[in-house]
């Protein structure tokens, strides 16, 4: 067993944060019995993983996100198997109702630009002519013409404010301080992440390269990844 | 909707599933924490078996919850250890009976001998 290290370097500290945080997507009464022990169960896996190859992998990281939305999804719904939908959504929605309102508010925008990025991804004429609508309106809201970082910027707030909101309608109101301000750093860390990413791919590439990159990865998986990454390079 | 609750260990004769197994075949010898737990399970399992942190305590929760391992109280212990009750101990003898049956039969039926057991557990 790994010894604990005293003197965690700051990128260490940051991605344990960031895990314990992640600790608030579970419902409240798994969290309080279980969540000290599954966040040092999972220290002791990162130092581990750290002692033996002197950094952690890739795949580390992708099987703990694995792990935890599994994990996550079992426990939701073994709490609606057991309550009921009606008790689970009363309990979980009543938390914070600014929260709720602001993503309820922030939800049909979003939907409209899921629909104009399926509709990009799958080239339905059905969907294509709803992903023009839906592309016209975030324009007209936009103010822009053509303006791909300004339809990219719209496109990443809304979604941004809806990853940012809906955290807090799972997690318990009786949140404890410390961890309330692990939540908002990562609530942070997703608005800086999608807002920073997707606004540097598209001053790099223009803002067909994701549905671009989307539709290949679908159609083709990770196969011949170079053709795809120079194919949407140059879309 | 209220939907219906799975059958618990005890009420149930279907097999327990890999990792369950696995967690009561680790704390058959002996207490554990969480983590010696998940390491004793991937190494039992010779790797097939993995339980991510999160998988480990969902398990652990309906163990709790059907009686078949409780916490060990340990002086000034910073982690939660948990050993098998005496109905843990029940449930899981019968599943190793099942299995040892399973082998008797292949046996009977001579379908162990021309299967070298490196290749069989692959």
């Amino acid at each position: 067993m790994p010894s604990h290290v005293d003197e965690r370097d700051t990128a260490t500290d940051q991605r344990l944060t960031i895990s314990e945080a992640l600790l608030y997507l579970y419902p409240e009464s798994f969290r309080d019995k279980f969540g000290g022990e599954i966040q040092m169960v999972f220290q002791d896996a990162y130092q581990e993983e750290l002692a033996m190859r002197g950094t952690v992998s890739l795949g580390f990281w992708l099987s703990a996100l694995i792990d935890l939305v599994q994990s996550v999804v079992a426990q939701h719904a073994d709490i609606i198997r057991k309550q009921g939908m009606k008790s689970y959504l009363q309990e979980t929605l009543q938390l914070n109702k600014f929260h709720v309102i602001g993503a309820i508010l922030l939800l049909p925008f979003a939907f409209l630009l899921g629909v104009d990025f399926v509709g990009r991804v799958i080239q339905g004429d059905l969907l294509r002519s709803n992903a023009e609508f839906a592309q016209g309106l975030s324009l007209w809201i936009a103010g822009s013409g053509q303006a791909p970082l300004l339809w990219i910027i719209f496109v990443s707030l809304p979604l941004a404010a809806v990853v940012l909101n809906m955290i807090p309608v799972i997690r318990s109101r009786f949140a404890p301080k410390q961890a309330e301000a692990a939540t908002k750093r990562l609530n942070l860390l997703t608005v800086a992440i999608i807002v920073i990413g997707l606004g540097l791919v598209t001053f790099a590439f223009g803002h067909d390269v994701i549905p671009c990159l989307a539709r290949h990865l679908l159609q083709n998986g990770l196969n011949n990844l170079p053709n795809t990454l120079a194919v949407c390079g140059n879309a | 909707m209220v939907m219906s609750k799975p059958k618990a260990f005890s009420n149930s004769n279907a097999p327990l599933t890999p990792p369950i197994f696995y967690i009561l075949l680790a704390l058959a010898s002996r207490e554990r924490h969480g983590y010696e737990i998940m390491k004793q399970v991937t190494h039992d399992s010779n790797g097939t078996v993995r339980l991510g942190a999160g998988t480990l305590y969902g398990a652990i929760k309906r163990l709790l919850e059907d009686e078949l391992i409780v916490e060990v109280d340990r002086d000034h212990a910073r982690r939660k250890y948990y050993q098998l009750t005496d109905k843990g101990h029940t449930i899981f003898a019968n599943e190793l009976q099942r299995y040892s049956n399973a082998v008797e039969l292949a046996k009977t039926r001579s379908l162990l001998g021309d299967i070298p057991l490196a290749e069989a557990a692959l």
